[in-house]
């Protein structure tokens, strides 16, 4: 490889963003009644990449806001607390899943039913985006 | 004559063993894997009345005559709450038997009432099955219940927002008796499978 290409190589992968690393999967909302102004989200987050992804926030067109939770249990009691981010190592996973780590969903905007596809996007600390499509179950 | 009576004394030995045994597994514990069984250690309610998702009365006699199955909880709770109450469903559907589940009630018990009136208690609960009764009272009214069952829950002060709190209370799902009883407490995560084969065993053996 010339001189150029590998400088060319270099800049390529120093520029490749966060959102570039993550492979997405089983990403779902559990669907509730309508009178309930508030759903839980979960997915799988895979870091493909070799550095740490860090989400820091998280938005949809049809929620008013989107937080990140976490369960937790202590003496038999649960209680719900925000974290900040979303921290996912370089090659692993982060699992939200029911009863752990899971985004908290407010005021839905639309109607939602069962089937329904929701455009939910990731935002990086490196400001990068990716938006993911979470489906709604019952 | 030494034959005889030989013959007589193994044909004893054998009838008592016989009637050992079937005694022994008659109070043999039962195996079970999620619930934490009391037996005939349960322990009796106060007096309690709670109000359900009609407005009707919920108290010591509508747990009379029926397996009751009571999680607390509250509506704006997304994660905990609704995945147990799926859970709950699910265990109905997974057993089979339709008289016995005839026998069974699931009663989602609020812990939030200033937010969840019947009316959103009914539709929230309905959701998840057509059969569900959602129930709430006023706190000291709730915690005469709650008190006993050993259930916690708290409104968590750090909330910035009045409308937007959030409520800390205990995952475990309570079993009441048909003699309305407290009979036995399922700890969380709860699993649907392992819920319905306890509680058919439960009943069969009840």
């Amino acid at each position: 490889m010339t001189k150029p290409a590998i400088l060319v190589l270099f800049i390529f992968t120093s520029l490749s963003q966060a959102a570039d690393n993550l492979l997405v999967t089983d990403a779902w909302i559990r669907n509730l009644s309508s009178v309930v102004p508030v759903r839980a989200g979960y997915m799988n987050l895979s870091n493909k990449g070799n550095r740490d992804l860090i989400i820091i926030s998280v938005e949809s067109e049809n929620f008013s806001s989107i937080e990140t939770h976490t369960s937790v249990e202590k003496n038999g009691m649960i209680s719900m607390r925000q974290i900040d981010t979303l921290s996912i190592r370089a090659g692993e996973t982060l699992h939200l899943k029911p009863g752990g780590v899971h985004l908290m969903m407010m005021k839905p905007l639309t109607d939602l039913s069962p089937g329904d596809q929701v455009a939910v996007t990731l935002i990086f600390n490196d400001e990068s985006k990716q938006t993911v499509l979470m489906e709604i179950r019952k | 004559m030494k034959k005889i009576i030989l013959a007589v004394i193994v044909i004893i030995s054998l009838g008592l063993g016989f009637l050992v045994s079937s005694i022994v597994s008659e109070t043999k514990p039962l195996d079970l894997e999620s619930v934490l069984w009391f037996g005939k250690q349960a322990i009796a309610l106060p007096e309690f009345s709670l109000y359900d998702h009609d407005n009707r009365p919920l108290n010591n006699d509508r747990l009379s005559g029926k397996w009751s199955l009571i999680f607390f909880g509250f509506t704006h709770c997304p994660d905990v709450c609704p995945t147990s109450l799926q859970t709950l469903a699910e265990m109905m559907k997974a057993i089979g038997d339709k008289v016995m589940r005839e026998t069974i009630q699931v009663i989602f018990v609020s812990v939030d009432p200033d937010r969840d009136s019947p009316a959103i208690l009914k539709s929230y609960v309905g959701y998840f099955d057509a059969g569900f009764i959602g129930a709430t009272a006023r706190i000291p009214d709730l915690e005469v219940l709650t008190n006993v069952l050993g259930i916690a829950h708290e409104r968590d002060k750090t909330s910035e927002n009045q409308q937007d709190y959030s409520v800390s209370h205990s995952g475990a799902i309570v079993l009441i008796n048909p003699a309305g009883e407290y009979a036995g407490l399922f700890r969380a995560p709860h699993n649907s499978r392992t819920m319905a084969s306890d509680l058919s065993k439960i009943i069969a053996r009840n």
